[in-house]
């Protein structure tokens, strides 16, 4: 075999392994990010007392893997005050095996004080940030949403 | 099938997949799409008409490279001419458009009572492009010494008169 020609497999070996790669990739992320839409429950919750006592939120997630590779999924929630200044954050990850499902839990608490201060009309936004990783964390896609609290209850 | 039919047949496909396709889908998009990727800011027009462009130049590569012999310059420049244009189209899909993203886009797009924001990480899928594109360009140039070489003994065997 001439030199070109084992150089000439082995573009074809990287071609394929790209292909593959990439197929399998976005088949893994599309798979969680739909399955953790349509076959998992989402629950946003939040709770708000009377004046002067503390807030709680809570995000309940069920992200699931019907993709072929394993998938790191991380979950983040942050409240954030009308400066951008964050007043609390949870953060939960997952590693989700091909065909796994587990159930995540975000929670929030809100000082007495900023709750006052969001009943007093300050501009509170949540975040809320999906970030997944996958082809040995080599490969991913982050998705952040941003809402004002007003729209968000 | 010959090195030129076959040339011939990859250039077609070529031109159809990468020219016929991305001016034709276009129009089967609904508007409100066009709306919503004109909003993440990709201009899906200009993003198309550069992927027919780069299909239209790599159509007459493969012509070029099925007509001319492997030995000559011209096959050598289309073939290296033709590995640069397979990383561009790499280096601009994955980066949706601008280059300078090497495959880390970033997505911003309203949605109602706040700000959806999408990062995507493709660098693992620019680098791999790098690297096959350098290898091709080592095949290319191997490919084009040993297609030279074999030109100059097949010259020297029909010089030497028969004994």
């Amino acid at each position: 075999m001439k030199a070109y020609q084992v150089v000439g497999v082995l573009v074809t070996l990287v071609q394929l392994g790209s292909i593959l790669g990439f197929g399998l990739s976005l088949h893994a992320m599309a798979g969680v990010v739909m399955g953790t839409i349509s076959g998992g429950e989402i629950g946003l919750e939040m709770n708000f007392e009377e004046p002067g006592s503390p807030g709680t939120m809570e995000l309940n997630l069920s992200p699931n893997n019907p993709g072929l590779l394993e998938t790191t999924a991380s979950f983040e929630i942050t409240i954030l005050d009308d400066l951008g200044v964050p007043l609390d954050t949870d953060y939960e990850s997952v590693v989700l095996e091909p065909g796994d499902s587990q159930d995540v839990s975000l929670w929030l608490e809100i000082s007495a004080a900023d709750v006052m201060r969001i009943v007093d009309g300050m501009e509170t936004s949540v975040e809320v940030t999906i970030n997944l990783r996958t082809f040995y964390d080599l490969v991913g896609i982050t998705n952040t949403i941003r809402l004002e609290v007003t729209e968000a209850i | 099938m010959s090195r030129r039919s076959s040339a011939v047949l990859s250039a077609l496909i070529t031109l159809v997949i990468f020219v016929g396709l991305p001016l034709y889908a276009p129009s089967q998009i609904p508007e409100e799409y066009f709306e919503m990727f004109s909003e993440t800011g990709v201009d899906l027009n200009a993003f198309t008409y550069q992927i027919a462009a780069i299909g239209l130049i790599a159509s007459v590569l493969t012509l070029v490279k099925g007509f001319a012999s492997k030995a000559s310059y011209i096959y050598l420049l289309a073939a290296l001419s033709s590995n640069a244009m397979m990383l561009y189209f790499n280096l601009f899909t994955f980066s949706v458009g601008d280059l300078a993203n090497l495959g880390q886009v970033t997505v911003t797009t309203e949605i109602p009572g706040g700000v959806n924001t999408m990062l995507l990480d493709m660098r693992l899928f620019v680098q791999l492009a790098f690297l096959t594109v350098g290898l091709q360009v080592i095949y290319t140039v191997l490919e084009f010494i040993n297609a030279r070489k074999e030109e100059a003994k097949a010259g020297m065997e029909a010089s030497t008169p028969p004994s």
